[in-house]
């Protein structure tokens, strides 16, 4: 690994300068959309559910202004502005439209949230520097969210065999996306990032570290059936399926560009040139 | 309790400080006790936050065989 560190985009060659970009815009629009979600449900099933869900959606709006604060100096380098429009958004794809219950805010809480903090703390010791010096508030701010998922997760899973079976529905919905967003393993992308620096491990890297948290929570604590299983001879645990790579876009992390659905894309409107309106 | 049971909330602003009980709050475990906690008692700038389930408080006086102050 370089022992480089970068303050400015105009440092990097240009093949990690795109990566890099196109990871934070990756983040950026993730968070950003995850913090639309949560925010929608003021109706959570309790009061104290309903004030977590908007705490976390605060968070996840500030994340997003940090990493969409990143982009500017890339745009002066030289990196041109993506066109404002949904299929240029690069949100993880099981954000692109308003979720149908409160099982699949848990699922994204535990899964979305979960791959986020897994690629975040990847930066923790990331060569670029600006990105560096945020890592930490974020990672603080996840742990907290991280709490609230277990806890939603295991008084669902706990309640009964029908709500247990709902709720494996809804994470299957988005399990093998989640697990693909954390990067394709031998791409370009994953190269230049690594080999600069900038993250401490690739997408494979990655993956291992989410299905290691996961599988104790999901398998062994809620007692649910997904493709994960711990190797009687490693200890470790290994995902039961091959995972379909099939119009995966490294730059997007998704396999549809579609992005968000035309009711997200006129509430995200207002944060176009990602400053918040501040009254007319 | 439908919701769960009363955990109660320690915090301090200040190293300095004691822990001092800030309220309570109703919910089905222990992680999501600790979450709520958070979101919903976090106007003040704490340094630290605890909860405990209120059944795990252990009685040194207990209410039921305290008298009454005349």
């Amino acid at each position: 690994m370089s022992q480089r560190e970068f303050q400015n985009p105009t440092e990097l060659d240009e093949r990690t300068r795109q990566a890099v970009y196109d990871l934070f815009l990756v983040l950026a629009d993730t968070k950003h959309l995850l913090g639309l979600r949560y925010g929608e449900w003021l109706g959570a099933p309790a009061i104290e559910a309903s004030i977590a869900s908007v705490a976390m959606a605060q968070d996840e709006f500030g994340h997003a202004r940090l990493f969409y604060g990143l982009l500017g100096d890339f745009h002066q380098a030289g990196v041109p502005e993506r066109e404002e429009k949904p299929e240029e958004y690069r949100n993880f794809e099981g954000l692109d439209r308003a979720w149908e219950s409160w099982l699949d805010f848990i699922a994204a809480n535990v899964l979305v949230d979960g791959a986020l903090s897994v690629q975040i703390e990847a930066l923790r010791g990331s060569s670029y520097v600006p990105v560096r010096r945020m890592v930490a508030k974020i990672v603080q701010e996840e742990r907290f969210h991280q709490q609230h998922a277990r806890g939603w997760l295991l008084r669902v899973a706990r309640e009964g065999a029908k709500p247990k079976a709902e709720l494996e529905k809804a994470l299957k919905r988005i399990w093998e996306p989640v697990l693909l967003w954390l990067g394709r393993p031998g791409s370009e992308h994953e190269r230049a990032l690594v080999s600069a620096g900038i993250q401490d491990t690739d997408g494979e890297g990655l993956r291992t570290r989410l299905i290691e948290r996961l599988g104790p929570l999901l398998v062994e604590e809620a007692g649910l059936d997904l493709p994960l299983s711990n190797d009687a001879i490693t200890g470790q645990w290994v995902l039961g399926t091959a995972l379909s790579w099939e119009g995966f876009d490294d730059a997007f992390r998704r396999r549809s560009r579609t992005g968000p659905d035309p009711e997200t894309f006129r509430q995200i409107e207002s944060f176009l040139g990602h400053a918040y309106p501040v009254g007319s | 309790m439908k919701f769960g049971e009363i955990y109660e909330i320690f915090a301090r602003q200040r190293r300095v400080d004691p822990l001092q009980h800030i309220g309570s709050v109703v919910a089905p475990n222990e992680d999501l006790a600790a979450a709520y906690a958070r979101s919903i008692y976090n106007e003040e700038p704490w340094i630290e936050m605890r909860v405990v389930a209120r059944r795990h408080l252990i009685p040194a006086i207990d209410l039921a065989t305290t008298r009454s102050p005349a």
